[in-house]
């Protein structure tokens, strides 16, 4: 559970652009990635981002 | 009041996590988990004023604000970590800082470098004063950390001077307590663990070279009055109580009741031959000391290590 606290602060890191926050992954829709959620905590290390389109 | 700390998962990190959310700030963790450990954030993790992003500081830092303080502690700190991680260590210092600067100017926020009594080197004033320049070997084996903090201060002063960012510098000597890894390659740790296990206490050199070492409660209590009350010069924060490291190594056998007995190895390159903190900026800025006296530290830092090790052996 990602708190509604740092879902307003938290950008992409890759590209500043703003987040969509699932149940297992953050989505950045502007660059394509999807960062994940482990142990409850947003990973957002950039190499470990997966590439993400719509609709996936 | 909104507090992001960088390398929140570290010894010194996580107890400024803790010292803060007991004020009642908000506090947004940060943490690589390269030399850091999720378990340091156990008391902290359910608090409803903290949340926690693994992210790499030298990545830009993805947080968009509002935020009252940055404050910056992430680094490999230990000997054994930044001789294994010299590129990383270098890194954060460079560009970690560059980024965590970043933040504090897009946000308003005010900045602390957490830098290190290592930007002295074999320092060849003592004790130390802030503007003792040091003296450093920057090809050296230790220079990455060394050299990475003393960047890491010319680039904060840099963005104060050039953007007006408010910030901070502490210079951290020697510091301790529960939550220091047992394997780190520090004296306090290995001191211990060798102690409780029974196993001979290994001491560099002849053991005549020496620290100072305060007590991780004093340091935390010291960065949160800098923070309020101090300028924009770089601070000492240390315990002046000098001793030696085979005077250390005896208090811990007498401390912990071991048998072990004491060795000695070849000392490393560059390890620094005496190490106090002039700490009257501190004093006179601030109105801080110490407050914890060394043995009564150890004491504490021994119960936690004891678990640790007894849990090591079963």
């Amino acid at each position: 559970m990602i708190d509604d606290e740092l879902k307003a602060i938290l950008v992409c890191p890759a590209c500043k652009g703003d987040l969509l926050f699932e149940e297992t992954r953050i989505i950045c829709r502007a660059c394509r990635k999807a960062y994940p959620i482990r142990d409850g905590i947003p990973v957002m290390l950039i190499n470990e981002a997966q590439p993400w389109s719509p609709g996936t | 009041m909104r507090v992001l700390v960088t390398g929140a998962a570290g010894f010194i990190g996580s107890h400024l996590c803790e010292f803060l959310l007991a004020r009642d700030c908000d506090v947004v963790g940060m943490d690589n988990f390269i030399t850091g450990s999720a378990d340091n954030l156990t008391p902290v993790r359910r608090h409803p004023r903290f949340s926690f992003v693994r992210h790499d500081v030298t990545e830009y830092v993805p947080i968009a604000g509002p935020l009252d303080w940055v404050l910056h502690f992430a680094s490999p700190a230990s000997p054994r970590d930044y001789l294994e991680l010299p590129i990383q260590t270098l890194k954060v210092g460079a560009l970690g800082t560059h980024n965590a600067l970043g933040v504090a100017r897009a946000t308003r926020a005010r900045f602390l470098l957490a830098s290190t009594s290592e930007v002295y080197g074999d320092p060849l004033m003592h004790p130390q004063r802030e503007d003792y320049w040091g003296n450093v070997n920057p090809i050296g084996p230790r220079g990455v950390y060394d050299e990475a903090k003393r960047f890491a201060e010319a680039m904060t002063m840099a963005y104060h001077r050039t953007h007006g960012v408010d910030t901070r510098i502490v210079r951290i000597f020697n510091s301790f307590g529960p939550r220091m890894r047992l394997n780190d390659g520090r004296a306090i740790p290995a001191f211990m663990t060798q102690a409780l296990s029974g196993a001979p206490i290994t001491v560099f050199g002849d053991g005549s070279q020496t620290r100072s070492f305060q007590y991780i409660s004093d340091l935390v209590e010291g960065v949160w009055l800098l923070m309020q009350l101090g300028g924009n010069e770089p601070v000492n924060m240390g315990n002046p109580q000098e001793m030696t490291l085979l005077e250390l190594a005896k208090r811990i056998i007498r401390l912990s009741g071991s048998r072990s007995e004491i060795v000695f190895r070849p000392l490393p390159e560059d390890d620094p031959k005496v190490r106090q903190p002039d700490i009257t900026r501190a004093r006179t800025l601030l109105g801080w000391q110490p407050r914890v006296d060394t043995d009564e530290g150890l004491k504490l830092t021994l119960e936690w290590f004891r678990e640790r090790v007894k849990g090591v052996e079963a």
